[in-house]
């Protein structure tokens, strides 16, 4: 049994039917690339998964509890992070603030901690803003804590995402096209940030267009085409697959 | 007890029409700019005393004063949109939403400096007209009314049916971007919108006035009802809006037979808040389309 | 490496705000306890009415818009509980204020699942509905023939230390001077706590804030139930202070003042929301030429401030800062290693 499983997992909007009876799993600590051709339906899955739409039908298991029908905060408690397609950092709040709201989940003061602030509460604060300043050095934002997040560029705006993502210590990230928009160079600072997130313990779904990033970084590869699976398995085999050849294989890399 | 009952239905039917065609100019441009228009009571409030004055002050026949309430909402509904709307369409959600609000605290509170408290008689020869069916009889204004609404709805329907901008219409309330990558003048379908929409409010109001008093404050209850009749009829949903604001106007007339008149206007909010309760339409469903 | 002032007390903000304090403590020696002190007891009580819907609006930006009606309550429950059930103030206060956070409770419920202009039309149509009440649920309230006489706070009495009796106005004024006191430094530390922090994710982005983890509907309850207990005790407070009330103050008019108070000085901001509520407060009095045109000018205004300044007065002062010094340019930033 995998960390992350989906068993006949169906979604229909209306009457545009975008996910098809999908069943996949995740390894821990796997790092699995999700592609496909425009609208097949990654996305969709990602919003499954957190919570953010409800499935039509099928069953959502993170480590064996099921996790469809639950709000996407009450999810990411269980461990589930993500980022965001179109990239949605908090605009204008500081880059450290970002960050630090990550750690909302695993903290614990309330209003009348907020207010009174006793000791523990101000050993917490402590504990996230240390752990934010550390999550900052570890994608390499350090130097530009203060400034709010609307101002950095593109690039860092996604290792900010994906800091604030670390923030809530998933078991499981899931990256929507963390490499769109990157430089040659930004994505392979990426590959290697994924790498070390991976050597945390952290278990990782990447969807991706940029076909250097999916295949250098990808233990196993799921394509998907028109809400339905198409291939599973090791990444070498999918460029041999002649479903998936004719599906589609490629976007702007070759 | 019957004869009643068919008078408070006509009649309910009569409030409906205002209902919708007020609601209808709302909903459109909901369906544009996904941003609802406070200060639409206030152009159906000047439309009002435009004919009003038209009439009165210089003597226009009635349908003269209608036609120029209708051209003044127009100047109204274009200056509001050039003035609280078009700044800030890159703003924050919130902050069109708080311009409306101010542009219709200003305009009511200005009317009220112009135009005193004092409640205006709106006279039409119509008013005093008494028209017969078969048992019943009403006022020939509310006639009027009625049957002026149903052109105004059958002539936005086939406005936006049937004509190259009712076109251009639709396909910038399903997809702007889509819409301007295919040609389409956004800001033209902008513009051309709240001049349909400040029609109508204002041929509403010109249509009203006669029946009620005027007052500067007379757009409020009306942009409560238009906005409950928008939300129960599906934002930006024509046939929708058509059937929620009939209803609502005939539940309210039967209801005025039951409960004292005070009650009366909360029944659109009661219903308001019963749609949302049973159909919300909560965070999520709405942002469907940002997140795919 | 930061370098903004943490908590947001920058030696300039403490100067002005300690400066304020000061002043607001001796005023009464100074302009004597006539018409202007009362001016500025009243100010007090809109900066209460104030930051709690800057708590709504400024940290959460959910436009609700039921904030005069939650005042009334207040107003309403404290003034009945002292002259019908002869409860003291001390204890009308709180449960003014609680039960105001119970209605607020009940509309938020209700509401905040709608988003953006769903939710002001549902707020405001429940600000309409508890007007209606006030106004015709006159064997309760009296209606427009008003609730007058109401009793000034009881005395404070400590036993052999200390007794305070509220008959005079500057008694009064320094009661709610302390009070909004209070109301300043929580949400002070409201601001810059744990749920200060959510609340404002929800503002920034709502979506990316439930997926990280905020409980979305949880805080904008929260946020609805807070603003609706600082609008109680403003309540209580104003009725014990004016000692007469009728349901024309808190109409859904009177909702508008608040918003211009808190959209002016800055959705979010703490001191600039003090000011515009002061001056929103005491300009129009003076002004007494032009006090027909506050309402027009509250309208007109609103619009001026969305489009021109929309950060508000606070915002306004951090521009100019950054202006007058800017940050030392960072290095390029560090790559990922």
């Amino acid at each position: 049994m995998g960390l992350l499983e989906l068993r006949r997992v169906a979604k229909r909007f209306g009457g545009l039917e975008a996910l098809s009876d999908l069943t996949l799993e995740v390894g821990e600590r796997e790092i699995l690339g999700l592609i496909g051709p425009n609208g097949a339906g990654k996305t969709t899955v990602f919003n499954l998964v957190t919570g953010v739409y409800p499935v039509t039908s099928g069953e959502i298991r993170l480590a064996g509890e099921r996790l469809d029908g639950l709000r996407p905060s009450a999810i990411c408690a269980r461990g589930i992070s993500r980022t965001f397609q179109k990239i949605r950092v908090f605009p204008r709040l500081s880059i450290h603030k970002n960050v630090v709201l990550g750690r909302h989940c695993r903290t614990r003061a309330g209003v009348l901690g907020g207010i009174v602030r006793p000791a523990w509460v101000r050993r917490e604060e402590r504990e996230v803003e240390a752990r934010a300043s550390a999550l900052l050095e570890f994608v390499g934002l350090a130097a530009r804590a203060d400034e709010e997040a609307r101002h950095l560029p593109h690039g860092q705006q996604r290792l900010l995402e994906i800091a604030r993502a670390l923030a809530t210590e998933p078991k499981l990230l899931l990256l929507d096209e963390p490499a769109a928009g990157l430089t040659g160079e930004e994505s392979e600072a990426l590959m290697r940030l994924v790498g070390r997130i991976r050597a945390e313990g952290v278990t990782v779904v990447i969807i991706e267009h940029d076909m250097d990033v999916v295949m250098g970084l990808s233990d196993r590869l799921v394509v998907l085409d028109h809400g339905e699976k198409l291939f599973d398995g090791p990444p070498k085999l999918a460029q041999k697959d002649p479903g998936v050849i004719a599906a589609y294989l490629g976007g702007e890399a070759g | 007890m019957t004869e009643r009952a068919l008078v408070q239905l006509l009649s309910g039917l009569v409030t409906g029409s205002v209902y919708t065609v007020t609601a209808l100019g709302l909903t459109m441009v909901y369906g544009i700019l996904n941003l609802m228009n406070f200060a639409h009571g206030e152009v159906f409030m000047v439309g009002a005393y435009v004919g009003y004055f038209l009439a009165s002050t210089y003597g226009a026949s009635y349908p003269v004063a209608f036609l120029g309430a209708m051209l003044g909402a127009v100047l109204l509904g274009l200056l509001i949109e050039a003035v609280g709307f078009r700044p800030l369409r890159d703003a924050p959600q919130l902050a069109p939403l708080i311009a409306s609000l101010g542009i219709s605290i200003f305009l009511q509170n200005l009317a009220l400096l112009v135009w005193s408290p004092t409640p205006r008689m709106f006279q039409t020869p119509y008013v005093n007209q008494v028209v017969h069916l078969g048992v019943i009889s009403l006022s020939g204004q509310r006639v009027l009314v009625f049957v002026v609404s149903l052109l105004l709805i059958a002539a936005l329907y086939v406005i936006v049916q049937r004509t190259a901008l009712g076109k251009a219409m639709r396909a910038t309330a399903l997809d702007a971007e889509a819409a301007s990558l295919m040609g389409i003048n956004i800001r033209w379908v902008v513009v051309a919108t709240f001049a349909l929409g400040s029609a109508l409010a204002g041929a509403a109001g010109a249509l009203v006035g006669p029946i009620v008093l005027l007052s500067p404050f007379m757009g409020i209850p009306v942009i409560l009802k238009a906005f409950a009749v928008v939300i129960m009829g599906g934002f930006g949903n024509i046939q929708g809006t058509i059937v929620a604001g009939f209803l609502l106007g005939i539940v309210e007339s039967l209801a005025a037979l039951a409960l004292p008149s005070v009650y009366i206007d909360i029944i659109a909010f009661v219903m308001l808040i019963g749609t949302l309760l049973v159909r919300p339409t909560g965070l999520f469903a709405e942002h469907l389309e940002e997140n795919v | 490496m930061r370098s903004e002032p943490r908590r947001g007390l920058s030696p300039a903000a403490v100067t002005l705000g300690l400066g304020s304090l000061g002043g607001a403590l001796v005023l009464p020696w100074v302009i004597g306890s006539g018409y202007y002190l009362q001016l500025y007891t009243l100010a007090y009580v809109n900066v209460i009415l104030a930051l709690g819907l800057n708590i709504i609006l400024g940290f959460t930006g959910q436009l609700a818009l039921a904030h005069a009606g939650l005042f009334g309550v207040g107003a309403y429950t404290s003034a009945l509980l002292v002259m019908r059930l002869g409860v003291s103030f001390w204890l009308a206060l709180p449960i003014s204020a609680a039960f105001a956070a119970v209605v607020g409770g009940a509309i938020g419920v209700s509401s905040l699942r709608l988003k953006g202009h769903y939710l002001a039309i549902a707020t405001a149509g429940f600000g309409i509905i508890i007007y209606q009440i006030f106004a015709n649920w006159i064997s309760l309230t009296r209606g427009a023939a008003a609730l007058s006489d109401i009793p000034v706070p009881t005395p404070l009495i400590v036993p052999g230390l200390v007794r305070i009796t509220f008959e005079t106005r500057t008694a009064i004024y320094y009661l709610i001077l302390a009070a909004t006191l209070l109301a300043v430094f929580v949400i002070w530390r409201l601001k810059y706590s744990r749920v200060g922090d959510a609340l404002v994710a929800i503002r920034e982005d709502e979506v990316a804030a439930e997926v990280i983890g905020v409980n979305t509907f949880r805080y904008k309850l929260l946020a609805f139930v807070l603003s609706a207990c600082y609008a109680g005790a403003a309540g209580s407070l104003y009725a014990h202070y004016t000692r007469i009330i009728a349901p024309e103050m808190f109409h859904l008019f009177e909702t508008v003042g608040s918003l211009l108070m808190v959209v002016s000085g800055g959705l979010g901001s703490i001191g600039g929301v003090i000011a515009t509520s002061i001056f929103f407060t005491i300009a129009p009095e003076v002004l007494r030429e032009v006090k027909d045109y506050r309402m027009v000018a509250y309208g007109a205004l609103l619009v001026v401030v969305m489009v021109f300044l929309p950060e508000g007065v606070a915002g306004g002062i951090r521009r100019v800062r950054r202006w007058v010094q800017p940050r030392a340019k960072l290095e390029a930033s560090v790559g990922p290693a």
